[in-house]
């Protein structure tokens, strides 16, 4: 899935009320303290250094 | 709950080679400010154009250069519980001709998450919800989340807009995640939508006296993307029932009963520069009365739209799209509609046709200017729709262009 596909999804749903859009946040730290804060969530990141407080899975292409 | 890094870093990220994916335990019962606030969101555009038409009342009737183009909207959602939640969006719309202007409750919804498993997911809707079957119909109304500033009329009329748009009642929707067989989402839905005044005059014109409502409208729609496919397939359909109560007072016209029954097929292909779509249609619409007591009559139309995107940079994108559609698909050129009617609706509003190139460019991942040509022949999908206005829409041709400058957030 290509990024654009994934706005027009987030967009569709945001704004015809099927759904909700995900947190946008704006650098990996901040991913990471979000997804540590938040019960159920998930969040893609590019590397990792602190592997403790959360659960990872690595995905290879 | 999904946690997305904003703008282009996402898509330098999307192609790294190595993805890593973190996730916390769903068990965890810590009570969190941070995700109180975020059951809570809000969003909303605005979205200015300038339009102009030659050689038709798209728009306006005096054909200059207009500004009615303006969308703004604003919504909200409230995460009530794991399996509840409450959504609206008022949005103000300004089309001129197109369809009424003025302020619209767009959806009012409760959200019912029935059943929600790794490949299952079940969502109720009640409430005033929006159309979701066909390939552009939730986005309609949302400048960026819709392929160009006017859609393919012959799916998306203007002319129909209020009254197709959405409904008042109960949704559904079933999706269903197959690792071998792919992606599916089947769409219910069951309700009416009021029919102003305007949109009576929109669609019959300002002789009719009397009263429209709409008495159903049951849809349905179902779609398919084969996995890891970049194609994804629908087929949709559409029953509504219509009456009219004529005005004592000197109604030019009398009671009646209209049904409308329309299906579509689509096909869609979003690949990493190219994207390609499409939807054909036909549409049986009887009319028993209106024109006189014993009229009965179903004109079955077709229509069909193919579109092309290109992604030439991140910011800059290509368009271009060719359309046709026949009122009645035996008479394609009109001539049998230009003799029942004894001359008074010309051969030219028995079709629509129309020659679409433009672009859009991002200046930021929330701001678009988007431009385009239309060149049309054909007055089929002008209002008003039952006594067409053949003064002003006096020509075959006409053409447009559209410029609109959109903000999100």
């Amino acid at each position: 899935m290509f990024p654009y596909q994934l706005d027009r999804i987030w967009h569709k749903l945001t704004y015809s009320g099927l759904g909700v859009a995900p947190i946008t946040v704006n650098t990996p730290k901040e991913l990471m303290d979000a997804v540590r804060s938040t019960p159920g969530s998930i969040g893609y990141v590019e590397s990792l250094k602190d592997e403790e407080t959360s659960n990872v899975v690595r995905i290879k292409r | 709950m999904l946690l997305e890094l904003k703008g282009k870093s996402v898509s330098m990220l999307m192609r790294k080679l190595f993805f890593v994916l973190v996730f916390v335990a769903l068990s965890l019962l810590a009570i969190n400010v941070k995700a109180a606030e975020q059951d809570f969101q809000f969003h909303g555009f605005i979205a200015q154009g300038l339009i102009d038409v030659n050689g038709s009342d798209f728009v306006n009737d005096d054909g200059d250069l207009s500004t009615k183009l303006t969308e703004i909207g604003f919504n909200a959602s409230y995460q009530i519980n794991d399996s509840l939640r409450l959504a609206g969006q008022v949005v103000y719309l300004n089309g001129g001709n197109r369809y009424e202007e003025g302020v619209r409750v767009d959806y009012a919804l409760l959200d019912w998450s029935v059943y929600d498993s790794s490949n299952w997911q079940t969502n109720l809707y009640f409430g005033r919800f929006k159309n979701n079957h066909w390939l552009y119909s939730s986005s309609r109304d949302i400048p960026f989340a819709r392929p160009s500033i006017i859609l393919p009329q012959s799916a998306y009329f203007d002319g129909f807009r209020d009254i197709a748009v959405g409904a008042d009642g109960v949704a559904m929707k079933i999706s269903h995640n197959n690792d071998d067989y792919g992606n599916f989402d089947f769409n219910f839905s069951y309700g009416t939508s009021p029919v102003s005044d305007k949109q009576a005059e929109i669609l019959l014109s300002d002789f009719a006296q009397g009263k429209a409502k709409q008495d159903s409208d049951i849809q349905a729609s179902l779609y398919w993307q084969p996995s890891f496919s970049p194609w994804r397939f629908g087929i949709s359909y559409l029953d509504s029932d219509f009456s009219y109560q004529a005005n004592n007072k000197g109604d030019l016209f009398f009671d009646a009963d209209f049904s409308f029954i329309f299906y579509t097929a689509n096909a869609l292909f979003e690949g990493e520069m190219w994207e390609f779509s499409g939807e054909v249609h036909q549409s049986h619409f009887t009319t028993k009365g209106f024109y006189h007591p014993q009229h009965d009559g179903t004109p079955i139309s077709q229509g069909m739209y193919l579109q092309s995107r290109y992604k030439v940079t991140n910011e800059l994108t290509l368009l271009a799209r060719y359309e046709r559609f026949y009122n009645d698909k035996t008479d394609k050129t009109g001539k049998k509609l230009e003799e029942q009617t004894g001359g008074l609706i010309p051969a030219r509003f028995g079709y629509h046709k129309d020659l679409t190139l433009g672009f859009s460019y991002d200046f930021s991942n929330n701001l678009r200017l988007r431009l385009e040509y239309h060149w049309l022949q054909g007055a089929g999908r002008l209002t008003p729709v039952v006594l067409p206005n053949s003064q002003i829409n006096d020509k075959s041709n006409w053409q447009l262009w559209a410029l609109q400058l959109m903000y999100w957030f």
